[in-house]
């Protein structure tokens, strides 16, 4: 590829177009195009999608600081209407470092 | 809020009443959404960002937001808003200090604070001129 000096194209030879003085955007402010749904609450992130059959997941964590788990029962969350999996360490693959 | 009506402009960031994302006037005073159970505010006025433009004319606090540049990502905005638009109602001269407090339970993670405190002091000075 040939090496281009910007000084020697065509349109910077232009006095005015060297010191930016016919730019129409480029020193002027420019509204973002994204700002409106900002201010407006519009922008949907990831969180503000509801997708069609969307399951949701509620984690349950330990009732006591420190202590040994030893035991799940999720027999009663399992019957829960509505539920679609009760997931615990046992589903996890028990390899490698514990962390 | 969210699930139920589908309003979304009501962020859900932290969950814990840390990070103001979910600022709401409860009857005219911010609160964090996330920490007020739904069945307390039976009967009360809740507003929410959805309520602050007229159609789709933007409130003075929004329209300063937009000329000055004070969104990054856009996440921190609605909370942002409420809780000046609280402090705008009761305090219309707020000093920059005073701007600062009431955003003070408003985290931005973009930390693009100065162009926000700029703009509600821009929008409190567009709204004691017009008024």
């Amino acid at each position: 590829m040939p090496h281009i000096n910007p000084i020697d194209n065509e349109y910077f030879k232009d006095e005015k177009a060297r010191n930016g003085s016919n730019f129409t955007v480029i020193g002027t402010p420019v509204q973002r195009s994204d700002a409106r749904g900002h201010v407006t609450g519009r922008t949907a992130f990831f969180e503000d999608q509801l997708l069609p059959d969307l399951a949701f997941v509620k984690i349950h964590r330990s009732s006591r600081h420190h202590a040994l788990i030893t035991d799940v029962d999720v027999s009663q969350a399992r019957q829960v209407p509505g539920v679609l999996r009760v997931i615990t360490h046992a589903d996890v693959p028990q390899t490698g470092t514990p962390c | 809020m969210r699930d139920s009506l589908g309003l979304m402009g009501t962020k859900r960031g932290c969950a814990q009443g840390a990070c103001g994302s979910c600022t709401v006037l409860l009857d005219g005073e911010p609160v964090v959404s996330c920490l007020v159970p739904a069945i307390t505010v039976d009967g009360s006025s809740v507003q929410t960002v959805e309520g602050l433009a007229d159609g789709n004319d933007l409130n003075d606090l929004q329209q300063a937001f937009l000329d000055g540049f004070a969104t990054q990502c856009g996440f921190c905005t609605p909370g942002m808003l409420m809780s000046a638009q609280a402090l705008l109602t009761r305090n219309p001269d707020p000093t920059r200090d005073d701007v600062i407090e009431a955003i003070s339970g408003n985290v931005c993670r973009c930390t693009g604070y100065e162009p926000i405190v700029r703009a509600i002091l821009d929008a409190a000075e567009r709204r004691r001129r017009s008024s």
